[in-house]
């Protein structure tokens, strides 16, 4: 039994036992429209926590279920940018997507309703529309040597055929040809032939060939509920999981010639497309999900008391941890550990004094070394301990929330019909620090019992103020940064000193690598694991433990993994 | 409900002193049965809508629910409207007050709620059990009417409309759901709205550029369910099913491009109505509540979903709040504190006073949707609002998450199924499935249960005229 089954475990049996109602739940990931700062928020429930590990992993693991996968927003946006190269395109106007375990591309929540449907049938005609307008260059970018202009009805379905290959990644069937061609045809009728091939190129962009990730499969002996994915339709996989976009040439050559079955083949190609900037843009995708970015949007201050804080501030923090997890999390060379240890701060002259620092001038990002000794990662960045805190003071359940939630997979349910608010200073008390506050706020049996699992973690950012500005004394008071974490699992139990140690002890745990790795999986496969992914799951916590958190290694064993080449039938 | 004498082809530029009058002058068809008036009212070719009216934090009983003169409990008859209700006293004899509805599907659901905001989020519209913490287990009751009304082809050309009523910097909470999990995010910007609904409408007859466009739309709609049907026998039974979905709205596009902004109450507004005075959040909701009104008026949809979801800080820097006051840190802890059953606030009349405040936005806000639905005329002499049934709803019933007692309304007799104008108490409490039942009935789909079978007990009894 590894430390990670050990730590579920130990974790729904104290919760179950020793807390109040409400006070239970399974390991889990953040909603990302679950957290409003309400002061709580759980998880999705839906991981198989408390089953059966098999004693051995053997067989085909992970081949799980999810419904046809839609391409995502990003996804749609681009493709029809690599379908067209080089020609000016209309802006995309889709839908926002649901929102499922913090992230956008679940498939079972991808309802084709009809604000979807009216978007792409918009955006189709309005591409159509717009390649239109340059047949020259409509031709080269399609890769195809005929004039539209001179030979129209030659021309157009010999186009209509190039599109056709690349938006659904593979030749079309003689089928599927003969249909847009008879289409082509008809719409001929009563029509030029450039109103014709606009009416057929916005059908190809609407069919579900190209909206959705069609995944037939092969046969698997022994299973009746797996398909084994064929070599084009692991190409587009790859290319959209790893670029957010179709595959390219080389992908394309390799998936003709049924090449991408092969695991060293396919970790060749995964390398390869980590070189390109475009990775790092979808892995992006990902970690900002992960890491609930869109709560910076939501930050906001008490102007009277931070009058410093504007649309231009907060604009400032987010670029400044956009830059920060790019620097430690890309997929070429970014590490998981790095993350939460990592000294570096992406700063200009409007966010410098959050860090105490003078001399740097100007909008421009600029890398700079923090002070080791008040700064570790992601935990310690002003953006992210601005959004983690009230408009007017810190919030030390909000940060042990997120480290709880997001890092760590393991939320606490909120309380149930318990007055929330803050106790005020009475005319004449002394002032009292934050935690102060809070300890008395919660210091009541029927908060106890779930808020020593958050204040413990969250009280070890006493030091950062509500703009993440680090301070020794708060209303003149010594901060207190003494910290605790309370059954998590048995590597990170205990006593801690801030949020620096807190960030490197979590940085080293198998917990936290188990998250990173839940969350991964989740976004790769566009679905919830099940109790049956465990063992798919554990592999891929563990090639980031043997890696000693390596970002790549674990792309690469999530796309040799069966989960990713394998695809269940039936929920 | 207000009177027309006339039968006016135009929805703007009522004389108000004129419809004051008007109203004075009595009912055209009320005095007819229902069966006959419905008749009537069909034959005239009116439909009968369904709008919900969704706010946050629940309300602040005391001055929610109605009493009498004396000061005791409201009876059916014999009540007058509490404070929040006041910003639409002048619709009282409009209005259904429910009382003792619970959220009874929540009671034995496995999956905990993401927070106690999603305990009763996730079933305030699909009352069955959660698909997950934050999502919905089912269909919500607003997309079941709509796919029902829908189920042979579009009547309309849009199945629902869901607006987000804040603006798009607030927050903001999926409510509406088409299925198990499938939550959908309204439109939060009221121009693209407008331009969805009113921007260009060409007839489908004649032969104009306009309607060469959409024979083109048309023509390629209607190839694109053969690729669907092409790359479905290869597929599983549940991919077929997401596909299956695809392609019917497709068919349903397609259809609903020939159907026309229709009805003797229809006029497009004009793009002015998208620029109002006053205060920014305030001034959203009137612009919200007018494209709803004109666009059930024009048959564009006969469901419609007006989210006010959570109020921003500044709704209330006008009467003294600032974040932090009574030790609230926002709106929403002022909401916890000041609950009736165990705020910390509950003492403290300053804090209750503001906590009301913020219901009251949300009250001025509700009789802004009335006027502009009451404003605009039918063939039969009454009001849209007349031949609505408006649900005000929400995610809980008290700022602490209570979920029973919840303070809920109809607004409007749905062409008068409902008899309007009374306080609803039941001695004992319904499942909140029961009013979505009655809801459904009285916009024609005779179901007897809805969402969770086990909590229905039939129509909420007490509600039909």
């Amino acid at each position: 039994m590894s430390k990670t089954k050990q730590f579920g475990l130990a974790l729904v049996a104290l919760l179950g036992i020793g807390t109040a109602a409400g006070c239970s739940g399974s390991a889990g990931s953040n909603d990302g429209s679950v957290d409003d700062g309400k002061g709580g928020s759980g998880g999705e429930g839906g991981e198989g926590g408390e089953g059966n590990r098999p004693s051995a992993c053997n067989g085909i693991q992970g081949g799980g279920w999810a419904p046809i996968v839609r391409l995502t927003n990003r996804q749609y946006r681009n493709a029809v940018k690599d379908l067209f190269p080089g020609l000016s395109l209309p802006e995309v106007a889709l839908p926002s997507e649901p929102v499922f375990h913090g992230l956008d591309n679940d498939a079972n929540t991808q309802a084709p309703t009809p604000q979807f449907i009216e978007a792409y049938e918009k955006a189709a005609n309005n591409i159509a529309d717009a390649v239109l307008k340059s047949p020259g260059q409509l031709t080269t970018a399609l890769g195809v040597n005929c004039s539209l202009t001179a030979a129209p009805s030659t021309c157009g379905p010999a186009l209509v055929e190039a599109l056709a290959a690349r938006a659904f990644r593979r030749k079309p069937e003689s089928a599927e040809l003969s249909r847009l061609k008879t289409f082509f045809a008809t719409s001929q009728q009563g029509a030029d032939a450039t109103t014709a091939l606009r009416a057929t190129l916005s059908r190809v962009l609407q069919s579900p060939q190209f909206l959705y990730r069609v995944e037939v499969g092969e046969a698997v002996e022994g299973h009746e509920d797996l398909r084994k994915l064929n070599s084009k339709e692991m190409a587009a996989r790859l290319s959209l999981l790893l670029w957010e976009s179709l595959p390219d040439a080389e992908l394309t050559a390799l998936a003709d010639d049924g090449k991408l079955q092969d695991t060293d083949t396919l970790e060749a190609q995964v390398e390869r497309l980590l070189q390109s900037p475009r990775s790092s843009k979808a892995m992006a995708s990902f970690t900002q999900q992960w890491l609930g970015f869109s709560r910076l949007e939501k930050t906001s201050k008490d102007t009277k008391l931070f009058p410093n804080f504007n649309d231009q501030l907060k604009a400032d923090l987010r670029a400044s941890l956009e830059a920060y997890v790019e620097a430690v999390l890309n997929p070429k060379t970014g590490n998981m550990r790095r993350l939460l240890t990592d000294r570096r701060a992406f700063v200009n002259g409007n966010l410098a004094p959050l860090y105490g620092l003078s001399g740097i001038t100007g909008a421009n990002l600029r890398e700079v070394e923090l002070d080791k000794a008040q700064r570790s990662g992601l935990l310690t960045q002003a953006a992210l301990l601005a959004a983690l805190a009230k408009p007017q003071i810190d919030s030390p359940v909000l940060r042990g929330i997120y480290v709880r939630e997001n890092l760590l997979c393991s939320p606490i349910p909120p309380p149930v019909g318990i007055d929330t608010t803050l106790p005020e200073p009475k005319p004449g008390e002394a002032p009292r620090t934050t935690r102060q506050l809070f300890e008395v706020s919660h210091g009541r049996p029927e908060c106890a019992s779930c808020h020593r699992y958050i204040d413990g973690i969250g009280f070890g950012f006493s030091h950062y103020d509500s703009l993440g500005r680090y301070r020794d004394r708060e209303n003149d008071l010594l901060v207190d940064a003494g910290g605790e974490l309370v059954d998590v699992s048995a590597d990170l139990d205990g006593r801690f000193e801030g949020a620096v140690e807190l960030s490197s002890r979590v940085a080293q745990s198998e917990a936290f690598a188990a998250c990173l790795a839940t969350n991964f999986f989740r976004f790769s496969l566009n679905r919830a694991e099940t109790d049956a992914d465990e063992c798919a799951r554990d592999q891929l916590t563990q090639s980031l433990m043997q890696s000693e958190g390596d970002m790549k290694s674990m792309i690469v064993a999530l796309v040799k993994s069966d989960a990713f080449r394998y695809r269940g039938t039936a929920p | 409900m207000k009177r027309f004498s006339s039968f006016p082809s135009i929805a703007t530029g009522l004389n108000p002193n004129r419809r004051t009058l008007l109203r004075g002058l009595g009912a055209l068809g009320g005095l007819l049965p229902f069966h006959l008036r419905e008749k009537q009212a069909q034959a005239q070719g009116i439909p009968t809508r369904f709008v919900v009216y969704y706010t946050y934090h629940g309300t602040q009983p005391r001055s929610w629910f109605p009493r009498n003169a004396a000061g005791g409990i409201g009876t059916e008859n014999d009540f007058e409207l509490a404070s929040i209700m006041q910003p639409f006293a002048q619709w009282k004899n409009d209005l259904l007050i429910l009382d003792n509805l619970n959220m009874l599907s929540t009671v034995d659901d496995p999956t905990p709620p993401a927070n106690s905001h999603y305990a009763g989020q996730t079933h305030s519209l699909a009352p069955v059990n959660r698909a997950s913490g934050a999502k919905p287990g089912g269909i919500s009751i607003d997309q079941f009417i709509a796919q029902e009304l829908n189920k042979n082809g579009p009547v309309t050309k849009y199945k629902s409309l869901d607006f987000f009523g804040g603006s798009c910097e607030t927050k903001y909470h999926d409510i509406n759901s088409v299925g198990p999990g499938q939550t959908y995010t309204g439109e939060c910007q009221a121009k693209t709205a407008y331009t969805r609904l009113f921007g260009s409408a060409p007839s489908a007859s004649g032969d104009g550029p306009e309607q060469t466009a959409l024979k083109f739309r048309r023509s390629v709609l209607a190839g694109l369910p053969d690729e669907f049907n092409a790359i479905k026998s290869s597929l599983s039974a549940a991919d077929k099913t997401k596909l299956d979905a695809h392609a019917q709205a497709l068919r349903d596009l397609e259809k609903s491009l020939l159907l026309p902004a229709t009805g003797a109450a229809c006029a497009r507004p004009g793009s002015e109505i998208l620029t109002a005075a006053g205060d920014k959040t305030e001034a959203n909701f009137e612009v919200w509540a007018r494209l709803t009104a004109a666009a059930l008026a024009c048959d564009l949809t006969r469901v419609a979903t007006l989210n006010f979801d959570e109020l921003p800080e500044s709704v209330l820097s006008g009467v003294g709040w600032t974040p932090g006051k009574f030790g609230a840190p926002d709106l929403h802890e002022l909401a916890h504190g000041t609950d009736e059953r165990s705020g910390g606030l509950f003492l403290n009349p300053e804090a209750m006073e503001m906590n009301r405040q913020y219901h009251l936005v949300y009250a001025r806000a509700f009789a802004k949707l009335l006027k502009a639905l009451d404003e605009i005329p039918e063939a039969d002499g009454k009001s849209v609002l007349d031949h609505t049934v408006v649900l005000w709803a929400g995610e809980i019933a008290t700022g602490n998450h209570g979920l029973d007692r919840l303070p809920w309304l109809l607004a409007g007799s749905a062409g008068g199924y409902f008899k309007t104008g009374r306080y609803i108490r039941p001695g004992k409490t319904i499942a909140h499935n029961d009013l979505f039942v009655s809801i459904a009935n009285a916009m024609g789909i005779p179901i007897t249960t809805f969402g969770k079978a086990s909590v229905c007990k039939g129509p909420m009894p007490g509600l039909k005229a």
